[in-house]
Formats: structure tokens, C-alpha cells, sequence
């Protein structure tokens, strides 16, 4: 026998002994998913049903924040989208049969979704109108004059929705019969965790300890207080600051791409711009947010949009153009045996080579888009903006404040990092990062 | 006999950075007829590689005339007459290994269905049908090899160019897959192979014809036919025959060596 079958024998056998371990870990990535949907429509579901209650809303200072022109809708499909991804998988599982408590919390949820989807989308409250309510006490500031006591009863009618909804996803997301996978996986961010709580614990203790006083630093409890009481308001708000990151990163990364490609084509073009470009990138760009400002005006969003826009563009670009010549002679020989033309080779050769180098870039690039859309607030903008928020809140002491302020800033990036990250994990499963060994 | 490749007083001269000429062939002379198994064998230098990148039109000569199947060389390679196998596997990462056995295909715009039905009796011609859904990270380095051999006959080529394709290989697989090599040459009719190789065996056990390269500048110093018995099997390299023709090409390539 030659080396070769003995070879295969071996390969063949480590595949069969990862192969266990290999299952587990996709399962274990299939269900996580899971998890996370559920706790995202349980999220959306309370984000909806405060979206509708004018009684919550209003009571903020700047409550009316909340009822903002893009984010209601994105709300309303967020919370469509997780709910058909929860349940579809669950729907092959079942092979298209469900039991009838099943289809009791399907219609429960279906009925709250779509409830909220017409009285969002369609500005018609079906609970204001049985309840005799007019329509503009869910889309207007109350006023002393508004029937309060009518429109407590129609949020009345409406409130044990969101418990029941909560309790229908619940059910069919099942996590008591993943107690393993929760296990396995708290096992393996243990480490995080435990430091993680550890620095919340010290932070708290210290503080106390050392009676050190608010405005130099809260305490997590206090911010986490502040966060809690606010956070309608924070979304809100957050929201704006994120949708000129968002913007701006299209715009930037979406043009950096772009010539990256036109540079990479042209090698005299590369020659020329690629030293410039990085030398540029080099240039501390958030220096010219008030340039910005006095362009397009500071409450205007473009002035935020193109900061973040210059900022994601060099570094996508520049990436772009090493992943497009990042190409190894020898793959590019063999698509000269097969006379293949610039066109094929750069769809089939040189975007995939390209594709690691421009995701790190793209994933850079949220978070340079978030600092970009929020540190150029700081140089004047919209009042309804996180970076206006934080420097106003600590301008004015309200430490907690601008501290929750800087935390929902935090999970908005982690969010856009991660809708990036699964991104490029859907267009390069191949790719020697994924690989899972089982271990 | 049809000659499938003729070189005519072929030269290559590469010149290096600062200026100096170097002269990788000079005066190479070599028809290639169909069907023929024919193997460079020469140390490091002699411009065997080179030789087989020109044939492929890979790198132009410097002077000389060249023709495949009757065309030019550019013109043989546009028609894709021949398939080349190199180095390395070179396979696609981001393809899984039926994928990167139907790339030439897709490239040359074969149906998904003729594609599928190709790689897959490709893939079982190098023993690996079992493997089309893997990506080639979970492969071996022979089996690689195998599928980028795979790969370079799935669009039926007349001609197979080989470029020490089983260099990175230990002794035990690279005699297994020259085995492998020999069946699948016989299951395509008429198919010739140019193998570049600095084994001795290994030519000497593939070739009908080995082709003895020597070095500064590299020039053809003899052709040796092997006239062993077809098909050969492990037996063949007991024989004394063989013995007697791989020292024979020993001291042909150590002649070259001491000429300089």
C-alpha cells in the first residue's frame, strides 16, 4: 500500500473523528441564531408597543423624539424580519406540521405584528379606534385637552399584548431544551464574562469606596438607572447619529470599492493615487468637521455624512486595491491557460482573492463611521443626536446621562460590526477564519 | 505519425534588472508527436520549465519557431488545445472541488448540467467523487494534485502540460500517482503529456521519450527512448531494463553537468 491511501486513510479518519465536533459546533451556531432572533422580537415587540403608547412616551423631556420618521418603520420591519427568520427554521424542523398550541402562539404574534405594522405603517390604531380615540392622540404631543382617560383605555385593550407576545415567542424558541448549548457556550466566553462583571464590580465597589463624586465618574448602576429611564430617547436619537454613519459608510466604502477597482485595472492610476491616498488616510480627518459644517450647514445631516463618508472612503479603498493585486501568479497563469478575458479573471480571480481584505476593511470602517458620525456632533448638529446629547449632558452634569448616552452609542456600533461580520460570513464561508476544526 | 508540437532553433535570453543577459535555452530542436509521453529531465537551470511555458505561451522566446497542433503558440493556447497542470495544485480556495474542476469549463460557457456531469466523471477518473463538496484546505497534498490534474482534463485537451507536478510530493505518493497518471493516460486516446520532472525514475517510468537537459545556457544534450513494456506497473521498475535506462540518463545529466 502506498503512502497516498494511507494518506486519505488518515484524513478520512480525522474527518470522521472531527466530524462530531464539527456537527456540534454548527448546531451550536444554528441555535445561538435562534436565541438571538427570539430576544430580538422580544425586543422589537416592546420597542413597538412603546412606539404606540403615547402615555409612556411623552412623560421624557424629549419624548417626542422617539416618534422619529425613519425608525418607526425600521422597527416594524425589524420585528417582521425576526419573527419570519425565527420561524421558518422552525417550520422545516416541524416539516410544515405544527401542533396547535403552536399555531395558537403563530397567531398571536402574527396578530401583534400586525397590528403594530398597520397602526405604524398605516398611522391607524385599531384599539384608538375601538376605543373612540382620535387618531392623532398616537402621532401628537398630548395636550390637557386630549381624552386621556380614553386613551388609557384603548393602551389598555392593547398592554397585555406584549406579555402574551413575549410569552408566545417563549414557546416556540424552547430555550429550556438547550440548557447544553448555553452551557457549552457559556463555558467558552466564561473568561469575558467573568472579567467583564469583575470590572462592573470594581468600578462599583471603588466608587464607593473612595466616595468619588458622580460627575467624575457614576457608577454602572447609576448609568445603567439612567439608561433604563431613557432609552426610548437614547434609541431615538441614536438612530439619527446612526443613520449618517450608516450614509456616510455607504457612501464612502461604497465609492472606495469602486475606484479601488478603477485604480487596480489601471496600474499608472494605482501608481499615482495610491501614495496619496495614503497619505491622506493618515490625516486626522475628523479635523474637518467644522470645515463641514460651513459647507453644508451643521444641522444639516450631509455635513455628518460626508465626514464619515471621507473617513471610511481611504481605507476601503486602499484595501481594495492590495486585495484586487493581491492575486497569486501562478492562479493568474492558469486563467491565462484557459485564455480566459479581464472580465472572467476579475470575477472569478480577483474579487474572491479581494474580498478578506476589503471586509476588514468594511469592519473597520463601522466603527470609523460611528466615531466620525458622532465626534462631528460635537462641533454643532442636530440637537437630536447622540454626539449633541453627550457633550450637552456632561456640559450640563448629567453624567449618568451622557455615560448612557456613550453606552447605546457602544451597542449601535457592536449592532452595525455585527450586520458586517455576518455579512462577510454569508460571502466567505471558504475563508481560512471560518474554518471550524471542532475546537 | 502526426507531429503535435515542432520547435525550430528556439532561444530565450531573459534580461535581469540591471541589465545582464541571460541565456535560458539556445538552439532547442524537438518534435513532439501525438500521443507521445515525453519528459524534460535537467538540474535546476536548464531551462526546462522555460521550455514548457513557451510550448504553453505562457512567456515568448526570443528567436525560433514554434508550432502546436500546426498553429501558432498564441494561437494554440486562445483555441485551448492543451491543458496545463503546475507546481502547486493552485486550486481556488473559495471553490469547492467540484467547483474548481468545472472552472475551465464555466470559463469556455459549457451548460451547468454538461459541467456537473463532466467534473463529476473527472473527479472519478483521480479517485475523489467522494470529495466534490469539500473545500481543498480539508484535502491532502496528493490529492490536490489529483484534482488540479482533474481540472487540467475537463475540457478534454489533446495535449497535457506538466510542470513537476509532483515535486512537493514524498516518494511513496508520487509513485502512486504516477501510476494514477499512466491509467488515466491510457483511458484518453491519443492524449499527449509533456511532464517536466528532476526524478530520474519517475521520467524514466512515464516516458516514452525523455528529453535530457543540461544547463548555461540550456540546450537538449540527448533523447533517450525508453522502450520498456506497456502497461508498466510497480513490476516494470524491478526490471533490469529499467535499471539499465535510468543509469543511462544518470550519466547523460552528469555529462551535461561536467561539460560546462
Amino acid at each position: 500500500m502506498s503512502n497516498d491511501v494511507i494518506k486519505n486513510d488518515s484524513l478520512l479518519r480525522t474527518t470522521t473523528l472531527t466530524a462530531a465536533p464539527v456537527a456540534v459546533a454548527a448546531f451550536d451556531n444554528r441555535t445561538l441564531t435562534r436565541d438571538l432572533l427570539a430576544l430580538g422580537t422580544i425586543f422589537f415587540f416592546i420597542a413597538c408597543y412603546h412606539i404606540q403608547n403615547p402615555l409612556l412616551i411623552f412623560n421624557t423631556q424629549f419624548g417626542s423624539a422617539f416618534r422619529n420618521a425613519t425608525l418607526q418603520p425600521a422597527m416594524v420591519v425589524a420585528l417582521i424580519a425576526c419573527l419570519i427568520a425565527l420561524v421558518v427554521p422552525l417550520w422545516n424542523e416541524a416539516h410544515g406540521k405544527f401542533s396547535p398550541l403552536q399555531i395558537g402562539a403563530l397567531v398571536i404574534l402574527g396578530g401583534g405584528t400586525l397590528f403594530y405594522a398597520v397602526a405604524i405603517l398605516l398611522d391607524v390604531n385599531l384599539a384608538g379606534v375601538v376605543a373612540g380615540v382620535p387618531q392623532s392622540a398616537f402621532t401628537e404631543r398630548l395636550t390637557d385637552e386630549s381624552p386621556v382617560a380614553l386613551l388609557e383605555n384603548a393602551m389598555g385593550l392593547v398592554t397585555p399584548l406584549v406579555p402574551v407576545a413575549i410569552l408566545a415567542v417563549i414557546f416556540l424558541w424552547q430555550p429550556w431544551r438547550r440548557g447544553q448549548v448555553y452551557t457549552r457556550a457559556l463555558n467558552k466566553q466564561a473568561a469575558a464574562l467573568f472579567v467583564g462583571v469583575l470590572v462592573l464590580l470594581t468600578w462599583e465597589g471603588l466608587i464607593n469606596l473612595f466616595q468619588i463624586q458622580q460627575f467624575l465618574l457614576p457608577k454602572p448602576s447609576v448609568i445603567g438607572a439612567a439608561f433604563i429611564e431613557d432609552y426610548p430617547r437614547l434609541v431615538s436619537i441614536g438612530w439619527n447619529t446612526f443613520q449618517n454613519a450608516f450614509w456616510g459608510f455607504v457612501f464612502g466604502c461604497g465609492a472606495g470599492i469602486l475606484t479601488g477597482i478603477v485604480a487596480a485595472r489601471f496600474v499608472s492610476f494605482s501608481r499615482a493615487l495610491l501614495p496619496i491616498a495614503i497619505g491622506i488616510n493618515a490625516v486626522p480627518i475628523i479635523a474637518l468637521a467644522p470645515i463641514m459644517n460651513n459647507w453644508f450647514g451643521a444641522l444639516n445631516p450631509a455635513s455628518k455624512i460626508a465626514i464619515v463618508a471621507i473617513l471610511t472612503y481611504f481605507p476601503t479603498m486602499i484595501s481594495t486595491v492590495r486585495g484586487l493585486t493581491a492575486v497569486e501568479p501562478m492562479s493568474m497563469e492558469l486563467m491565462k491557460t484557459y485564455a480566459a478575458g479581464q472580465m472572467t479573471i476579475f470575477r472569478k480571480l480577483r474579487l474572491p482573492t479581494a474580498l478578506p481584505f476589503i471586509f476588514s476593511a468594511l469592519k473597520v470602517c463601522t466603527t470609523l463611521a460611528m466615531i466620525g458620525a458622532i465626534v462631528s456632533e460635537y462641533f454643532g448638529g442636530s440637537t437630536a443626536g447622540l454626539g449633541f446629547r453627550i457633550r450637552d449632558d456632561a456640559g450640563l452634569f448629567k453624567y449618568p446621562e451622557a455615560w448612557s448616552a456613550i453606552f447605546i452609542a457602544a451597542l449601535y456600533g457592536i449592532f452595525f460590526y455585527l450586520v458586517i461580520s455576518a455579512l462577510e460570513r454569508a460571502l466567505m464561508a471558504w475563508h481560512i477564519s471560518f474554518r471550524e476544526t471542532g475546537r | 505519425m502526426i507531429p503535435i508540437i515542432t520547435i525550430d532553433t528556439l532561444s530565450k535570453t531573459f534580461r535581469s534588472a540591471d541589465g545582464d543577459e541571460v541565456r535560458a535555452l539556445d538552439g532547442i530542436q524537438l518534435t513532439v508527436e501525438q500521443g507521445e509521453f515525453i519528459s524534460f529531465i535537467g538540474p535546476s537551470g536548464c531551462g526546462k520549465s522555460t521550455l514548457l511555458r513557451i510550448i504553453a505561451d505562457l512567456i515568448q522566446p526570443t528567436s525560433g519557431t514554434l508550432r502546436v497542433n500546426g498553429k501558432s503558440a498564441e494561437q494554440a493556447r486562445k483555441d485551448r488545445d492543451y491543458g496545463f497542470v503546475f507546481q502547486n495544485a493552485t486550486l481556488y480556495e473559495w471553490r469547492t472541488i467540484i467547483k474548481n474542476v468545472e472552472l475551465p469549463l464555466e470559463i469556455m460557457k459549457h451548460s451547468k448540467d454538461e459541467r456537473r456531469a463532466r467534473a463529476r466523471e473527472m473527479l472519478r477518473l483521480v479517485e475523489l467523487d467522494d470529495f466534490e463538496d469539500r473545500y481543498p484546505w480539508q484535502l491532502s497534498g496528493g490529492m490536490q494534485q489529483r484534482v488540479s490534474i482533474a481540472r487540467a482534463l475537463a475540457f478534454e485537451p489533446g495535449i497535457l502540460l506538466m510542470d513537476e507536478p509532483f515535486g512537493a510530493l514524498d516518494e511513496m505518493t508520487r509513485e502512486r500517482m504516477n501510476n494514477e497518471l499512466l491509467r488515466i493516460w491510457t483511458t484518453m486516446k491519443d492524449m499527449t503529456v509533456i511532464f517536466v520532472t528532476h526524478s530520474i525514475s519517475e521520467a524514466v517510468y512515464l516516458s516514452s521519450r525523455v528529453v535530457i537537459m543540461s544547463p548555461r545556457p540550456g540546450r537538449i544534450s540527448e533523447i533517450i527512448d525508453i522502450d520498456l513494456p506497456r502497461p508498466r506497473g510497480p513490476e516494470t521498475r524491478d526490471l533490469d531494463q529499467f535499471f539499465q535506462l535510468t543509469s543511462r540518463v544518470r550519466h547523460s545529466l552528469r555529462q551535461g553537468i561536467t561539460l560546462e
